[in-house]
């Protein structure tokens, strides 16, 4: 009788070229599940002490869980671990297309990446059988190319292959990794540790199945699920629209970035960008990862005009806000020739559109000029300024090139006044969710593990009326916008819930947009484990995996010093629904802290690491 | 009595159920009357908004409100 894992992690010496198998134990996958969890887990026993991102000594830790073998809705999903070369934190991305599940198929539940190579290898695991091939013929290829070449010499269609683009090879510290021309590992910079490591590319396949506790139950529900999501994002209008149904219901509410989080109000803006506009413009449609009735991902097809002819993989919310609202783009043919460039680099585009807003605010102050841009005037709402910066950023050439290390450290070589407005936690760039509208992110992004990241809670779609979690208390009405009470309570809950999903892995939309309960998340993962756990085993576990990922950073120094906001958090609005509201921030963590069972420096107390029993 | 209805977003598609953007009721008739007058499913109807101030389905509406009706976030991802 199985439990959903090989139990098998498979280990490549990049340095010795050498690849071996090592057990893993199930009393860590009880306690850590897989995932982002095991990953957090792993490099906290083998990296110790801060070190260079980019040295021989970080690791980058491919993980899955139980869902990844069967064909689960939502399961077709992996995490990417190691430490940020952004943020020098703990940093963790995930990704959907095949990838995940080919990697469980091939009989591996995680996969490490040590050492590097002197020269640019990839690596091509078809079962047990694990080569690590010259990859210099892909040098300088973009992320497509890199794809459509691996699958044309080795004649292997069926391989899933996730890739580092031009930017990943040239350590540029918001570099992504590419899957399947598909989905992207986007935030935290793992490209670039790979590009450091000489790895292009991992190809992946698999013939086998891993057992499961309770097939026949497992099965059943399986298809249930499937079935339930379907109608529900049919229903609601998420498998037509795709996260850009958010646009308008995000701006109308202050969430959405506009001019790099100086102006509050743009509905002209977001509702050309948004649902249904956009899903019109770009004929846009469902492109499911496996196994998924959602379909968040979009498949776009632009025909004029002709610089933006396009078809292939569209822009989704967080793209539309960093890329379009934030650098005052209104047209979605633009934010979608700009994400495919970002794609195609290898670079986040959230990350990227921070960056652009960040050097437009710059340009528009007189902080940068012409003299350090050869002649590019760096204008809001301009889309060749867009495409420019993208190219220069990606390749690291021309005033671009000052943003290699990350927003933040391109600001310091600017001006002390160019540091005061850069928008991120820990050096990672916020995303398009406004944390003096949805107050709840202020404790989430001042705390998280990878930086300022919504996606490591899920909190703000509480606020804003679309995700509830009953099971553990978050049900409607728990909070109301802009008062303090319990927003701290569903930031930390969030965050374990998130945590865990991580870890299973499954995509949260399931849950979030997809109507799936924490119930049926638990009672699949009983199926599949026969582990019957609880509804608060599962979330201790969630707890112990985001506390883990804790521990990395305060290992590393990061501690209530770090867990700070950006000095535009606290510029009210001066119009529109953030009109004239003050975040109240230091409230908001005291009473984070105080949930979270952690001291007054932000550390764990020794109660609370010995109730999740990561006590040294 | 007449009021001003705005639907943006996934909700857009509701609007052929408007007169020139406007739904007649009648006096007593709260947010929920509206809405399943204009067919919105109310499970997805938690955040409205009368003359810009959020209210609850059982709002009594008066003539001339502009009442705004936000689909709920999800995938904010």
């Amino acid at each position: 009788m199985g439990n959903g894992y090989w139990q098998k992690l498979l280990r490549v010496d990049l340095t010795n070229k050498k690849a071996s198998v090592e057990p893993l134990e199930e009393k860590d996958l009880k306690r850590f599940v897989g995932g982002a969890g095991l990953a957090a887990e792993i490099l906290r026993r083998e990296v110790s002490g801060k070190i260079d991102p980019y040295s021989h000594e970080n690791l980058v830790i491919f993980g899955t869980g139980p869902f990844q073998g069967p064909a689960i809705a939502g399961g077709a999903k992996f995490s990417i671990a190691g430490i940020s070369p952004i943020t020098g934190t703990f940093g963790d991305t995930a990704a959907g297309a095949d990838w995940g599940p080919a990697l469980k198929d091939a009989g591996y539940d995680m996969l490490v990446i040590e050492g590097a190579s002197d020269k640019l290898v990839y690596l091509q695991i078809v079962d047990d059988e694990v080569e690590i091939k010259d990859a210099s013929h892909l040098s300088g290829m973009d992320t497509y190319e890199t794809i459509d070449t691996i699958h044309k010499e080795t004649g292997e269609k069926k391989l899933s292959i996730a890739c580092i683009g031009p930017a990943g090879e040239n350590k540029v510290a918001i570099a992504c990794v590419t899957v399947d021309k598909h989905s992207f590992a986007g935030r935290c910079g793992m490209g670039a540790v790979l590009g450091s490591k000489g790895l292009k590319a991992m190809a992946v396949k698999g013939t086998q199945k891993t057992e499961m506790n309770d097939p026949d139950k497992a099965r059943a529900l399986i298809k249930q699920f499937q079935q339930k999501i379907l109608e529900e994002v049919k229903e609601n209008g998420f498998r037509e629209h795709g996260t850009p149904g958010l646009c308008e219901t995000a701006e109308s509410l202050g969430d959405m970035p506009i001019k790099y989080w100086d102006s509050d109000v743009w509905p002209e803006g977001a509702k050309k960008l948004g649902a249904p506009n956009s899903t019109k413009v770009l004929k846009a449609k469902p492109y499911p990862c496996k196994f998924c009735p959602i379909g968040c991902h979009r498949s776009i097809s632009i025909t004029e005009p002709a610089e933006y002819a396009l078809k292939g993989v569209g822009p989704e919310y967080e793209t539309y806000g960093m890329m379009g609202t934030n650098l005052l783009i209104d047209d979605p043919k633009a934010v979608a020739w700009g994400n495919d460039m970002a794609n195609r680099l290898g670079i986040d585009t959230i990350s990227a559109g921070a960056m652009i807003g960040f050097a437009m605010e710059c340009f528009e102050k007189g902080w940068v000029t012409v003299k350090d841009t050869d002649g590019l005037e760096i204008k809001w709402g301009d889309p060749k300024v867009l495409f420019a910066l993208l190219s220069q950023i990606g390749n690291k050439i021309g005033f671009g090139a000052i943003f290699s290390e990350g927003t933040l450290r391109a600001a310091e070589k600017i001006s002390q006044e160019a540091v005061e407005i850069v928008v991120h936690c820990k050096g990672l760039d916020f995303p398009s969710h406004d944390a003096r509208s949805c107050i709840s992110l202020a404790p989430t992004y001042a705390t998280g593990t990878r930086g300022a990241c919504h996606f490591r809670g899920g909190c703000e779609d509480v606020e804003m009326g679309g995700f509830f979690i009953p099971e553990i208390g978050i049900t409607e009405g728990l909070v109301k916008f802009f008062e303090r009470e319990n927003q701290s309570l569903v930031a930390a809950r969030c965050q374990d819930y998130f945590a865990l999903l991580n870890s299973l892995v499954i995509c949260a939309f399931m849950v979030d947009g997809g109507g799936m309960t924490f119930s049926e998340v638990r009672v699949l993962f009983n199926a599949v484990t026969g582990w019957d756990y609880s509804i608060e085993d599962l979330m201790d576990a969630g707890e112990r995996i985001f506390t883990a990922q804790r521990l990395i950073n305060i290992r590393d120094g990061y501690n209530v010093g770090t867990d700070v906001l950006p000095k535009k958090m606290f510029q009210a609005a001066k119009e529109g629904f953030r009109s004239g509201r003050q975040l109240p921030f230091k409230a908001l963590m005291a009473d984070y802290y105080n949930l979270r069972g952690w001291d007054q420096n932000g550390e764990p107390t020794p109660a609370t690491l010995d109730r999740l029993g990561l006590s040294v | 009595m007449d009021v001003h209805v705005k639907l943006i977003s996934t909700f857009a598609r509701y609007r052929e159920n408007l007169n020139n953007g406007k739904a007649m009721l009648k006096k007593g008739d709260t947010i929920e009357t509206l809405a399943k007058k204009i067919g919105l499913h109310l499970k997805y109807v938690r955040l409205v908004f009368v003359n810009g101030k959020q209210e609850d389905l059982d709002t009594v509406l008066t003539g001339g409100d502009t009442v705004f009706f936000l689909p709920p976030a999800i995938g904010g991802g």
